[in-house]
């Protein structure tokens, strides 16, 4: 990013009479071998401080917040080359203008892209570089259901003490200071949940295919499940394994009412 | 299937055992009439299952892998009102009689159990739909579907 700031275009005149004027910007910031940007106006420079201001009540782990807004609707894997691209090319720029001292110390900028995700710039699915000091994270083991086996990562913030079931999650939190809410694109929690799991766990389980981002095992169906009938009113059907012991817990219904859904095409769901 | 409820199609009828009390009833519309439909991805059945409360644990449907459909309920004492303390003596009793009662019967081919959306409908037809096993392949790339 060619930070170039108006203040310093201002600041020295000598330094404007030695050189020609077109090229009194890059000149300027000459110390960083950035090439002429050809999208940028001498003088500007990218960054959003009116729209910082309105979120500027989070300080260390925060970027640009109209930038980072973006994140949500980026894929992890299509976000991710870019990142670690930009991280190549980074230059911190010493000139940088106060507010942007924090992002710029481990800001990835190059001159036309800006960084979609600057907090993911250095980081792997596996390395935890990202993660801010003092977070926890715990491996947990499901231990029951159709699942069991499955690790999954959870984070702690230890300020707040919430819990975070993705890097997603916890990139959103760092960002906007609250959980994350739901956008219209995908209206319900428990599938969005799900699907980033299992989009996350078969990536980890080794490439399979992307046809499905339920994370369901089609593979290795139990050998029996009774459904039993629960509710007068509604018709509600709960299932069990292990003859009649074991309740199938509610998330890996709902796991395998979706799996359902997605196999019968929505032919016969009405679930 | 039980002689005395033979239908008028026997060489579509799929084998089906019947148990407890819903071998007994012989005139009234009989509990276990099965029909079962294939699509491309799942198998789909229905039961009658007439005079059947839906009562919470009442009834049950064992969905095996290999296809075997159980289903297990009980026929609610036919002296009884829901919803009533009177008790009444039947002088007539066709319908069939109270006590539990098991229908058996099996799919044309494996199903993945957990992928099973009953619905017990309010005319007493007990409708299932249960998606096919297919797998093997292997490679994980296509779902069953």
């Amino acid at each position: 990013m060619s930070t170039t700031t108006p203040s310093q275009t201002g600041h020295d005149p000598t330094l404007n009479s030695h050189q020609p004027g077109p090229l009194e910007p890059e000149n300027l910031s000459s110390n960083v071998d950035l090439p002429p940007d050809p999208l940028l106006d001498s003088g500007s420079f990218i960054d959003a401080n009116p729209s910082a201001a309105t979120s500027a009540s989070f300080t260390t782990a925060t970027n640009d917040p109209t930038l980072d807004k973006r994140e949500p609707i980026i894929d992890q894997e299509s976000a991710a080359p870019a990142n670690s691209n930009g991280a190549a090319e980074s230059v911190t720029t010493p000139e940088k203008t106060p507010q942007r001292q924090s992002a710029a110390a481990e800001s990835v900028t190059t001159p036309d892209k800006p960084p979609r995700r600057r907090s993911t710039a250095a980081s792997s699915t596996e390395s935890l570089n990202w993660l801010p000091p003092g977070w926890k994270v715990e491996d947990r083991v499901r231990t029951s259901g159709a699942t069991a086996g499955m690790v999954d990562k959870y984070y702690f913030d230890p300020v707040s003490g919430h819990r975070f079931r993705s890097k997603k999650e916890v990139l959103y939190f760092l960002e906007f200071g609250t959980k994350r809410k739901r956008k219209v694109e995908n209206s319900d929690p428990d599938m969005e949940s799900l699907e980033s799991s299992g989009s996350r766990k078969q990536k980890k389980s080794g490439a399979k295919g992307n046809t499905s981002t339920l994370n369901f095992d089609f593979e290795n169906p139990p050998k029996k499940i009774r459904w039993v009938v629960m509710g007068r009113s509604e018709d509600t059907w709960t299932p069990f394994t292990g003859k009649d012991t074991e309740k199938v817990s509610e998330p890996v219904r709902q796991a395998w009412a979706a799996a359902f859904k997605s196999v019968s095409k929505d032919r016969y769901a009405t679930c | 299937m039980d002689a005395g409820n033979n239908g008028d199609h026997p060489r579509l009828k799929p084998p089906v055992v019947l148990d407890g009390t819903a071998n007994e009833g012989r005139a009234g519309p009989p509990i276990g009439i099965v029909d079962i439909g294939v699509s491309e991805d799942a198998y789909l059945f229905r039961v009658a299952l007439p005079g059947i409360r839906k009562d919470p644990h009442s009834l049950s449907c064992d969905i095996e892998r290999d296809g075997k459909v159980q289903i297990h309920g009980v026929v609610a004492d036919s002296g009884i009102l829901e919803n009533s303390s009177s008790v009444y003596q039947m002088s007539v009793q066709q319908l069939c009689p109270p006590g539990p009662f098991t229908v058996s019967f099996n799919l044309p081919g494996p199903v993945d159990p957990r992928l099973f959306k009953p619905t017990f409908r309010a005319d007493g037809i007990l409708e299932g739909v249960v998606i096919k096993f297919k797998f093997p392949p292997k490679d994980g790339q296509s779902p069953p579907t």
